[in-house]
């Protein structure tokens, strides 16, 4: 694979990363005081050659054995982002405090509150802190930028490729996975929010999940989405893109699927979406029935789904749901 | 080892015995509107003991989501009740391809769902007698063809072709059930 593959790989792996923290960056934030746990953040995506190191190397060992795979990927950060000894912004999540404050993409973080920034880790350490102060450079220019944190949801959103494709969205304790493959399925934006929000409801509801480390799990998909465009299988990494997922024996049961039907509706509007649009999603799912789909797999996929979501939208909260609303919904449509 | 032979042995009769009686219960026929009959064939398809015991469920559950969408968009009135039938009919060539997919068990078990849905279609048309229905009478010939695995052509006998999906039910299922003997 040329140089110019890997970069154009890279490249869309930013874009969706993107679009997919920016709407998960909104629910962390609009539903912050019903999150069981909460995190301060500031919406940067960050790279830097400690970090590629750190993926790459960590987990394949001899990387000299896949053709200088960790060079080429540093290279490509080079053209992409300029990519030098420090850390990279690659991505400003819209609304953020970073948004806010002025960082844009490909500035460098030199420092924060005076502590050298090295890498995510490093970054993550010292993220606690309402108030941050910000050294940055930009065009050879140095700039100071005080930030304000934003208290958020502490839940993940990751999107990943797979070696095959396969139309899937689950989740493993606070992270919630997509796959591209799916991003690429849905036909508007509305539809990406209730997936999210439907997945979201069922960390909410505390339903049940992957108990396996999400670190681990994420860590698989990081080298899947590394070694995908070269086409090449490392057992564990290919194995859980093609078959591991099925066999995670993560399935929600048709209570908590349904309960997360009837809030992702509402959360959707309360999001500023539109749910009309949005449910469209499972209606062609069915009816297309695509055989690269595990999401039944995942979730009861079902008349009962069907119902409780055109009824649900039929009858549009407009306010945060609970569990009571939802009991009355279900007596009072029959369901 | 032995008691759990015997203990799934007692599982599967009384599943079976389950499903009789309640298929003999359900008279699904008697529905002319698409949501009635569409909701009266999910219960008999779902508590029979074939889908209980299957792993491949959810080809039927999203046969009938989709049924499900159909039934909606009738009750909205955004959908007329004779066009969903032709496209729920439709639906019986993909979902036994889905379950082809997955192995000869997964194409018993939609068996019994197409076949339902066929003959839905030919009790319809015959309840109605409307001559439009010369169209959605060859898709359901081709249905019928394609889940009892011959390639003999549609005999236009509504009493014949739903004696043939009574023996198709007959044959996955194991039983002999009121459909059958309403119509051999």
């Amino acid at each position: 694979m040329s140089q110019t593959e890997i970069e154009e790989n890279i490249r869309k792996e930013l874009n969706l990363d993107l679009k997919i923290k920016n709407i998960g960056y909104k629910i962390q934030k609009t539903f912050v005081e019903k999150c069981p746990s909460k995190k301060l953040d500031l919406g940067l995506m960050t790279i830097s050659q400690q970090d590629i190191k750190g993926e790459i190397g960590a987990t394949l060992g001899n990387i000299t054995s896949f053709g200088g795979l960790l060079e080429k990927n540093i290279n490509a950060y080079k053209k992409i982002v300029n990519l030098n000894d420090n850390t990279k912004v690659i991505g400003v999540i819209k609304n953020s405090s970073a948004e806010k404050a002025g960082i844009v993409f490909g500035d460098e973080i030199l420092e924060i509150n005076s502590t050298k920034i090295s890498s995510r880790s490093n970054l993550e350490d010292i993220y606690d802190g309402n108030d941050l102060k910000i050294k940055t450079r930009r065009n050879e220019k140095i700039i100071e930028l005080n930030i304000k944190n934003n208290l958020i949801c502490n839940i993940e959103f990751e999107a990943f490729q797979t070696n095959t494709p396969n139309l899937t969205f689950f989740r493993s304790g606070n992270t919630i996975f997509i796959s591209e493959n799916l991003m690429n399925y849905l036909k508007t934006e509305d539809e990406l929010v209730m997936v999210l929000t439907n997945e979201f409801s069922h960390y909410l509801n505390d339903s049940s999940t992957l108990v396996a480390g999400a670190n681990r799990l994420n860590q698989s998909l990081q080298i899947t989405q590394i070694l995908t465009p070269w086409n090449l299988s490392l057992s564990g990494a290919s194995d859980f893109s093609n078959d591991v997922i099925k066999r995670l024996g993560i399935r929600y049961s048709a209570e908590e699927e349904s309960y997360a039907d009837y809030m992702s509706i509402n959360l959707t509007n309360l999001l500023g979406y539109n749910s009309d649009k949005a449910k469209i999603f499972w209606e062609r799912l069915v009816k297309d029935k695509p055989t690269d789909s595990t999401i039944p797999e995942f979730r009861p996929v079902d008349s009962k789904k069907i119902r409780v979501i055109t009824y649900s939208n039929d009858e549009k909260l407009n306010r945060f749901p609970t569990k009571e609303d939802y009991e009355n919904f279900m007596k009072k449509f029959k369901i | 080892m032995k008691l759990a032979n015997i203990l799934v042995f007692l599982f599967l009769i009384s599943c079976a015995t389950q499903k009789v009686q309640e298929t003999q219960q359900e008279n699904c026929y008697q529905y002319t509107s698409f949501p009635e009959f569409h909701r009266c064939s999910e219960k008999v398809v779902k508590s029979s003991y074939s889908y209980r015991l299957s792993f491949e469920r959810d080809i039927i559950d999203q046969y009938f989501a989709f049924g499900e969408v159909l039934a909606l968009q009738v009750e909205k009135k955004t959908k007329d009740n004779i066009e969903v039938f032709e496209i729920w009919g439709d639906e019986l060539d993909k979902a036994v391809k889905q379950a082809e997919l997955r192995g000869q068990e997964a194409a018993e078990i939609t068996i019994i769902t197409a076949a339902i849905a066929v003959t839905a279609y030919i009790i319809y048309k015959e309840s109605r007698r409307i001559k439009e229905f010369k169209k959605l009478e060859n898709s359901a010939s081709s249905a019928v063809n394609k889940v009892a695995g011959t390639t003999t052509s549609y005999t236009p006998n509504s009493g014949v072709a739903a004696c043939r999906v009574g023996l198709l039910i007959n044959r996955v299922q194991g039983t002999r059930n009121n459909l059958m003997n309403n119509w051999c």
